[in-house]
């Protein structure tokens, strides 16, 4: 894709962050390269973020200052809201009227915190295993409700519309990861189950090292293949029980779709 | 079986407490006065600490804590009127303010450092950016948030960061070349 100097003037910290994709990235390489101004641009943006780390000064810390916020904390940490943890997770989903139960078992999926490859691997069984009640078979209306509830990204975000491929939507809700809010959808075609989970870009930490496949990091954890992709700004995590090349074809198929 | 508060409040001052004064500095930042900076840190502090049960330990505290603080200001300060006007630079004037820039007879933008601008110089552009823009630098260049952590925190989309960014550091830029050019070290094509 070729830039102009408006777009490039938009990324141009990004660029000096190395932030951009590798489509970006190359892009910007090129109108850089040939573009006087904006190669000025981008020293300048480079000069000014150094600058600011090299020059802004820090304020220290008056103690009298520490000691007036330390000792203005209760003397107890306040206790979560009545109820179990899976009882906060259904006040959160808000106005689905249907209650959502999950597995006795999932409280126990927080103590350790909210390692998301665990968390999409437990997901993928309890959802083969039928242990959870679904109340919509439409992402659509599932974005909706968590944008307009307690989402932060657009439900106008690209949407994967598996149904074209064979998948059939069985339901979903919204289900936070530990805290952090999140849609979860559950297909199932002949060869098995798929979820899928989204939540905001940058609430959760995504898991490191696993393999770079078409701007896509790809897992495989206790036999589920885990796709994990930025859809905009949202993450999409894909995970299932299915062989990994039928997976991988279908996902491929939804790609291009 | 949860926590008890003895076991919390140790890991909250374990975990929480030593970036109090990246905190402080962020809150200075944004809100240009020492003693407001005070009391945001004091109500991030508290606010922290009674949703303490909230925050999964082994996550970005810095983050989660900066978004409490970034909260607290808008709801507090962002309708002062001590503060500018918020200007969106429109694409029409953003684009002048890059044509201005770059018709200034530097030989390389490196040389700003070479503007021998001070420290106060490079405090008091900061404060005068719009607070959008003030934001983005304060979360990316001072506190180094990545892009993602800084867009958690104010709520937007990623591609507002880098804007807001990109934005925010040529203005930046374009203050201190004034002051530069205003004590004689610059000249103008």
């Amino acid at each position: 894709m070729t830039m102009d100097c408006k777009t490039y003037q938009d990324l141009v910290a990004a660029d000096v962050d190395g932030q951009l994709s590798a489509d970006e990235a190359v892009s910007a390489k090129a109108h850089v390269a040939g573009c006087v101004r904006c190669a000025r641009l981008r020293r300048e943006q480079e000069g000014m973020r150094d600058l600011l780390r090299e020059r802004v000064s820090r304020s220290p810390l008056p103690d009298a200052l520490k000691e007036r916020v330390w000792d203005g904390l209760p003397e107890e940490i306040s206790a979560p809201p009545v109820g179990t943890s899976t009882t906060r997770r259904l006040v959160l989903a808000g106005a689905v009227a249907a209650v959502l139960f999950l597995s006795v078992v999932l409280p126990r999926y927080w103590e350790t915190g909210p390692d998301l490859l665990a968390v999409l691997v437990r997901d993928v069984h309890a959802a083969t295993g039928d242990q959870i009640e679904l109340t919509q078979a439409n992402q659509i209306e599932i974005l909706r409700q968590f944008y307009n509830g307690s989402g932060k990204f657009s439900f106008e975000n690209t949407t994967v519309d598996l149904t074209a491929l064979g998948f059939r939507p069985i339901g979903g809700a919204i289900i936070p990861i530990g805290d952090v809010p999140a849609t979860f959808t559950v297909y199932e075609s002949q060869h098995g189950k798929l979820i899928c989970r989204r939540f905001a870009v940058g609430a959760l930490p995504l898991p490191e090292g696993g393999k770079e496949l078409d701007g896509a990091q790809l897992f495989t954890v206790e036999g589920i293949t885990i796709r994990i992709v930025r859809d905009g700004d949202a993450i999409c995590c894909f995970a299932s029980d299915m062989p990994y090349d039928t997976l991988m074809a279908y996902l491929d198929r939804a790609r291009h779709h | 079986m949860s926590k008890s508060d003895d076991a919390k409040r140790a890991e909250f001052t374990a975990v929480a407490i030593p970036y109090m004064e990246q905190l402080y500095n962020a809150a200075m930042h944004l809100s240009r006065d020492q003693e407001a900076a005070s009391d945001l840190l004091q109500e991030t502090y508290l606010r922290a600490y009674r949703s303490w049960h909230q925050f999964t330990v082994g996550t970005n505290c810095k983050a989660w804590l900066l978004t409490i603080l970034y909260n607290a200001f808008r709801n507090r300060y962002r309708a002062d009127r001590s503060t500018p006007a918020q200007v969106e630079l429109d694409e029409a004037a953003h684009a002048r303010e890059v044509e201005s820039s770059l018709n200034v007879s530097v030989e390389d933008p490196a040389d700003l450092l070479a503007f021998h601008v001070l420290d106060g110089e490079i405090e008091a552009a900061l404060g005068d950016l719009p607070e959008e823009y003030r934001t983005a630098v304060v979360l990316v260049d001072l506190q180094e948030l990545t892009y993602e952590e800084a867009a958690a925190v104010v709520g937007s989309p990623v591609g507002t960061i880098r804007s807001r960014l990109s934005r925010g550091r040529q203005i930046l830029h374009r203050s201190l070349r004034d002051y530069a050019e205003r004590r004689g070290l610059l000249r103008r094509k």
